[in-house]
């Protein structure tokens, strides 16, 4: 049996590589910073893991049902934001130096939560 | 047609608490502190953001792990919880707060007026009382009005030191900002509060930032860390509307001159906002532990700046009240 994603990108250690270099891409995005802006950073934060984790295809109690409650108060929340997050992920997990076929197995998973986030 | 039957079923689907005696229905999307409010019943509260401890209630019923997180464990144990962070749960008996289990007696003895419309208030508590210098009390004021203010002294001070600015329709900070209330015994919470110097990485650089009355916690927490013998540099930029809200410039001063590590920059808007001249000289912030205190929108700002300046997220504090008062 073949590891799992999640193990292959390196488990959680891979995720808390990632999440400081994935929220400050957020961030300093404008089209998007609004929707992560927070006084209470750490628990958005928090949050970045469990999508990371979610991504990684690793263990999370997170569901569709979830997905969708959590954006739906997201005023304005478009296609574009999705993707430019998206984008940000795919370019975190370049940054780490994941190979490309668990980056793209990464951005699938990513994807099929495109009509819970955007509440379709 | 499904949006209208969807609502209908909201609406059916109204919770029903218990709150002195009597029942109120609720709406399970809101907290109980709103709830109650709707009802017109008369709640103390001042941040709803599970901040500044003032809406306080009680059950024994189970509750929401993050409406009792920044509780002491005392007040745990009386089943206390806060109701902005709270939503209703079905048949839930909720009690009005007892003042007499987290309100204290304190003497005012003194006042002194400073500039920009700020007094700097001297309180001796009777009894024990410990806290963190930077940490905040709640007072309660007229009609029980309850505000929070950050302490600005240290322990050795022997007495503890706030920073009220006077707000034209503020009930507290008018009735505390007043030359009738030296003398006067008052109602004071414990210190509660994360905003605080720990003493366990006395070289580590510190960046504090400060608007307004948002200087007290962060003279606290300056004259602790010196008390304590942290050793690394401090910049403290402390910014106000003119020159009339620099209120403290000169004690300030006489701290740089005392404490080698200190450096003190003072700034009006006129040159700009304080926070863009500390993040303009300090762009890169890793290693570095950040205070932050006064405006909340200048808190949440410089926060994220300051985390994007590579300050990790563990060594930033921020202490964000000022504008609880006006929205009263």
């Amino acid at each position: 049996m073949s590891a799992s994603l999640f193990d292959r990108i390196g488990g959680n250690a891979a995720v808390d590589a990632a999440v400081d270099i994935f929220y400050k891409k957020v961030l300093s995005d404008d089209s998007i910073s609004r929707f992560f802006e927070t006084t209470d950073m750490d628990a958005q934060r928090e949050k970045q893991k469990k999508f990371l984790t979610v991504a990684f295809g690793g263990p999370n109690d997170y569901s569709g049902k979830d997905m969708r409650a959590a954006h739906a108060g997201l005023e304005g929340l478009n296609e574009a934001h999705f993707g430019a997050v998206a984008g940000h992920l795919q370019a975190t997990l370049e940054e780490l130096g994941v190979p490309a076929a668990e980056v793209g197995e990464a951005m699938a998973i990513a994807a099929s939560t495109h009509d819970d986030v955007l509440g379709l | 047609m499904e949006v209208i039957l969807s609502q209908q079923k909201n609406a059916d689907c109204q919770i029903t608490v218990h709150y002195e005696g009597t029942v109120v229905k609720c709406n399970p999307d809101k907290s109980v502190l709103d709830n109650l409010l709707d009802q017109s019943l008369a709640v103390n509260h001042s941040c709803k953001k599970g901040v500044c401890l003032t809406c306080l209630l009680k059950t024994d019923d189970k509750v929401d792990v993050k409406s009792r997180a920044p509780l002491k464990a005392t007040l745990i144990e009386q089943g206390y919880f806060l109701s902005c962070q709270q939503v209703p749960i079905e048949g839930m008996m909720i009690k009005s707060a007892q003042s007499t289990d987290f309100f204290q007696q304190a003497l005012v003895s003194n006042r002194i007026e400073k500039s920009g419309y700020v007094s700097q208030i001297f309180l001796k508590p009777y009894g024990d009382f410990s806290y963190k210098p930077g940490q905040f009390i709640n007072i309660k004021g007229p009609n029980d009005i309850v505000r929070s203010y950050s302490i600005a002294s240290i322990p050795s001070d022997n007495v503890i030191e706030i920073h009220v600015k006077e707000h034209q329709y503020g009930v507290v900070s008018r009735w505390l900002c007043s030359d009738k209330i030296i003398g006067q015994e008052i109602e004071i919470s414990a210190a509660n509060g994360e905003c605080f110097y720990l003493p366990d990485n006395q070289d580590q650089p510190m960046l504090m930032i400060g608007t307004g009355t948002g200087l007290a916690p962060l003279l606290g927490i300056l004259r602790d860390s010196q008390s304590q013998n942290h050793r690394g540099k401090i910049e403290l930029y402390f910014g106000a509307v003119d020159e009339a809200g620099l209120y403290l410039a000169d004690q300030l001063r006489d701290l740089e001159a005392e404490y080698i590590h200190l450096t003190v920059h003072f700034g009006t808007l006129k040159e700009g906002p304080i926070n863009d001249m500390a993040l303009k000289n300090h762009p890169n912030l890793k290693g570095w532990r950040v205070f932050l205190c006064g405006d909340p929108e200048m808190v949440k700002k410089t926060k994220t700046k300051a985390y994007l300046a590579d300050a990790a997220l563990s060594d930033i504090y921020a202490d964000a009240f000022d504008l609880a008062e006006i929205s009263s």
